[in-house]
């Protein structure tokens, strides 16, 4: 995934009230988040806040920038698009929450 | 008498590069690890795992694994360590709006508008909450001025909090080396120990006439911040700018890519100029162009490590702009930007030789060399090839918008 700096939406989704600092903008570069409800290309308007049950969250894990689900219960852990395993919460660092989806169709 | 609280936080995240590789990979915590290497061979952050070892910043990477053979060198990632800098300070605009961001990693805080509470616990509020969410400490310093918190902030690091009370700045500041005074550094120390001030209370006590003879015009400001004072306010915005450009409108329209190029690299060389004289680097190039019709086209490129040399940014200088100059329509003008600055990184503390990242430190000290032949003789003392092909152009009336062959555009 690589931040958005140009689009043709940028506009638009700069109209959406957010925080300066806190937002960015991300574009789906596979179809590997498919399970997620994300497409190839799609774009998203990420915002760094605190986390709640089932938050779509990017993380980096590893040193990768991943997209997951956010589980706070058993254990607080993100969990990544199948076959890879729940990660813990102290193993990721958050990079912000998905607050916005936009397909061009 | 019942002075206010100390109202100035500063704030200086810990080994930053370094740290945010270990949030990043938790692999990595714990352990010895340099962030740098990519071109210039030298560390550009070091984890405290590396410095126990003896690993600095800006020593050159072959040293660095030999103190330390179980050493992990990463590669600079700026724009991850862009995104960290900027959600770190999204939390202190929640205590404050007055938030001076200096750089990528520190930042002062006024937090005499707080209604509730000391400004300690808002300082350990935002400690905790970057430490929890980020997972990077920082070292914070909270005074009455700038200065003395900056220092505060630095005194213990890592993961550390140093209050000076009201009144207490002076004594504070006293005992410490002179190095920790603005303006003193590796180059100048030596003077002041020459001349017996080993210490600020010593700078603090000599009379301002005999201090103008070391430190000439800074001599006032100097005395003042070692007694203490530091009149200078936070000030809620960036203080250096995000970003340094010029532009150039040809007399008339020009068709001539080699004339364009020349002209945007002595546009470089100036801003890279500018960015030397602040200690800063700078990773992304923005070039823009007006058509004769009045139409726009910007196109940018981001290297890999920021650099205050000009040569690192010739070569993304023609591609650019090739990808901009689409139309085969005549050019009004030309501009070049540069843009996500960080701090320059310090010279390393070695010669390197026989490296392949020696050319990149070379062309630094060269650079470096040239600036101040320039500032000694005049700007025009010393030329690069482009300066002299402009002039020879413009001389001979050739200038911008003869009609020499195409701008060869793929």
């Amino acid at each position: 995934m690589s931040v958005l700096t140009s689009h043709p939406l940028l506009g638009l989704l700069q109209e959406i009230p957010h925080q300066a600092g806190r937002s960015f903008l991300h574009r789906v570069d596979s179809d590997q988040w498919k399970e997620l409800g994300l497409l190839k290309n799609d774009h998203l308007l990420i915002e760094f806040r605190p986390l709640k049950n089932q938050d779509l969250a990017l993380v980096l894990h590893y040193g990768q920038a991943t997209l997951t689900r956010y589980h706070h219960f058993p254990k607080p852990s993100f969990l990544p698009p199948s076959p890879s395993k729940p990660i813990p919460e102290s193993d990721a660092v958050l990079q912000g929450v998905v607050t916005c989806l936009v397909r061009s169709m | 008498m019942n002075l206010p609280p100390p109202s100035i936080l500063h704030l200086d995240a810990d080994a930053f590069y370094a740290s945010v590789e270990q949030a990043a990979d938790s692999r990595l915590r714990g352990k010895p690890i340099a962030v740098g290497g990519a071109s210039r061979g030298v560390v550009a952050s070091a984890s405290y795992e590396a410095r126990a070892c003896g690993v600095r910043t800006a020593m050159p990477t072959s040293r660095a694994r030999r103190l330390c053979p179980n050493l992990i060198l990463v590669p600079g990632d700026f724009e991850k360590y862009e995104r960290f800098s900027q959600l770190m300070f999204a939390y202190a605009y929640d205590l404050t709006p007055d938030v001076e961001v200096c750089s990528i990693d520190e930042g002062y805080f006024d937090l005499s508008g707080q209604l509730r509470g000391h400004p300690r616990e808002s300082a350990a509020t935002l400690a905790r909450t970057i430490q929890q969410s980020l997972k990077i400490t920082v070292s914070q310093g909270l005074a009455t001025t700038k200065f003395a918190s900056a220092v505060a902030s630095k005194l213990q690091k890592p993961n550390s909090y140093l209050e000076v009370a009201p009144g207490q700045e002076r004594a504070f500041l006293a005992p410490l080396p002179t190095h920790w005074l603005p303006g003193i550094g590796k180059r100048t120390e030596p003077l002041y120990l020459q001349a017996g001030l080993a210490r600020i209370h010593q700078v603090a006590d000599l009379p301002l006439a005999d201090l103008e003879l070391l430190a000439g015009s800074a001599a006032s400001s100097l005395h003042l911040f070692s007694m203490g004072i530091d009149p200078r306010p936070v000030i809620p915005a960036l203080p250096a700018p995000k970003s340094v450009g010029e532009q150039e409108t040809f007399t008339t329209d020009t068709i001539d890519e080699n004339f364009a190029l020349a002209v945007m690299r002595t546009m470089v060389d100036r801003l890279c100029r500018r960015l030397r004289d602040d200690q800063l680097a700078a990773r992304t190039l923005t070039l823009r162009i007006r058509y004769n019709d009045m139409e726009e086209t910007m196109r940018s490129e981001s290297i890999s490590e920021p650099s205050p040399v000009e040569n690192t940014f010739y070569p993304i200088l023609k591609p650019l702009l090739r990808r901009a100059w689409s139309r085969r329509v005549s050019l009004r003008l030309v501009g070049v930007r540069l843009s996500n600055f960080h701090p320059a990184l310090p010279e390393p503390e070695l010669a390197l030789t026989g490296l392949p990242q020696k050319s990149s430190t070379e062309q630094l000290l060269i650079a470096e060399a040239s600036d101040a032949i320039r500032r000694r003789y005049g700007k025009n003392s010393i030329l690069r090839g482009h300066d002299l092909w402009l002039r020879k152009k413009l001389s001979s009336g050739e200038g911008d918008g003869d009609p020499l062959p195409g701008p060869g555009k793929n």
